[in-house]
């Protein structure tokens, strides 16, 4: 508690310090950026393939959302890669709130908690 | 004559297309390398080589910062160089910057986008000299208290790679909370990923090692640029075009750039940082007074 000696808490760096937790969140970022890559990908490849033009910044609003990812095609391949990749983050960040309140380290538990709802603030005001 | 990459949906050709995902491949290296994020490379890129209007640029390299900082975190948290409750504490001042950041930019700045071009130069001056006044190499062995560092445990310990084992106790808080703070709001204001303070800011007053404080900054970046992107993303400023080949490129180039960290010395990464600071502020410069 002093300090005094190298803390050595439960999710410190260094070796030794709560391996499947970092395993966990090394899953989870990778998971991601693996999915995001794919959708990305799959939909740059089928525009070009397609010669088809992609939905344009302007007409990309919160009105025409659901409704390009629902449709499928290139848009809505990369519209879904980019939120994938976008709430990455987020997902890791939810992860550790719980894993932090499971090892019942409440300070952590409301660091986490308020990170996570700067993060998903943006998205429910945004999307009002 | 430089492309000017059309953002109405209409696809690059397939010569710009490359170009630019060799352009990312690159910003993803570096920023993977110096725990960055990208971002500082691909705006003044996607500006200057591109003739991108910085606020897609911005957007664009805020997705871009998120795919590096995923990537190269995912690798770093697993061997135990990432700090993940130093990383998470400075989350909370960076991811508020972030936010505050983007707001400013997509409503008061929405259509002064000079204005922006033009805070570039300062911002990542600001961050080379920060760098270059603390040349300290090593942790300091016994650093002052801080309250809250000791109260929330902050601290550890990494291997080097000589294989010996280095403890770290963190200090300043309260100074290392603010300068991410403007580290934040560059990121969401930018796109310059957030990394730019992250680095200094722990390292020069936190008390934590450079490769840890690069790994731990490259953990961070993904959650401030992500609270920067959904403002981005609501005020469509997306263009799905350049967005999809930029985080694609910076992807890959941050898994090779993750690679070659683990065997950078602390010092030729230091070196490299302030040369690519340079580097992205002359450019801008070019950019702002329109001689390209």
């Amino acid at each position: 508690m002093t300090g005094r000696t190298t803390p050595t808490g439960p999710f410190s760096s260094g070796a030794g310090a709560m391996p499947r937790f970092r395993h966990l969140v090394g899953w989870v970022l990778r998971g991601g950026v693996v999915l995001a890559a794919i959708l990305l990908m799959a939909g740059l490849i089928l525009a070009y393939a397609n010669g088809s033009s992609v939905s344009s910044p302007s007409s990309l609003t919160r009105a025409t959302f659901a409704h390009t990812l629902a449709s499928g095609g290139p848009s809505g391949l990369l519209l879904a890669g980019l939120l994938v990749l976008v709430l990455t983050p987020v997902a890791r960040v939810a992860l550790s709130c719980v894993s932090f309140a499971l090892a019942r380290d409440s300070p952590f538990v409301a660091i986490t908690a308020l990170v996570l709802s700067l993060l998903t603030g943006t998205i429910v005001v945004g999307f009002l | 004559m430089l492309p000017i990459l059309p953002v109405d949906g209409t696809l690059p050709p397939i010569a710009d297309l490359l170009f630019l995902l060799l352009l990312a491949f690159a910003a993803g290296v570096v920023g993977a390398m110096l725990g960055l994020g990208g971002g500082l490379f691909m705006v003044p890129g996607l500006v200057v080589l591109f003739g991108v209007d910085i606020h897609l640029a911005v957007a664009a390299s805020l997705v871009g910062t998120i795919a590096t900082s995923c990537g190269s975190a995912s690798t770093h948290v697993e061997d135990g160089l990432t700090d993940l409750r130093v990383g998470m504490f400075l989350e909370t001042s960076t991811a508020l910057g972030g936010l505050v950041g983007a707001v400013i930019a997509v409503t008061v700045l929405a259509s002064h986008a000079q204005v922006l071009i033009f805070a570039f130069v300062p911002v990542v001056l600001l961050a080379a000299l920060l760098m270059f006044a603390h040349r300290t190499g090593d942790v300091q062995a016994d650093p002052p208290h801080d309250r809250l560092a000791d109260r929330l445990h902050l601290g550890g310990d990494y291997v080097r790679r000589s294989g010996e084992l280095v403890p770290y106790r963190v200090t300043g808080t309260g100074r290392g909370l603010v300068l991410v703070g403007f580290s934040g709001l560059g990121s969401g204001l930018l796109g310059i990923g957030g990394g730019l303070f992250n680095v200094p800011a722990m390292h020069s007053f936190m008390n934590v090692p450079m490769r840890v404080a690069s790994a731990t900054s490259i953990f961070m970046v993904g959650v401030t640029a992500a609270a920067g992107a959904f403002v981005y993303v609501v005020a469509g400023d997306v263009a799905l075009a350049v967005v999809a080949p930029v985080a694609i490129g910076i992807l890959a180039g941050s898994l090779v750039g993750t690679r070659v960290q683990s065997r950078a010395s602390a010092r030729g990464l230091r070196e490299l940082f302030i040369g690519v600071l340079i580097i992205a502020a002359g450019l801008m410069v070019v950019r702002g007074m329109g001689w390209l």
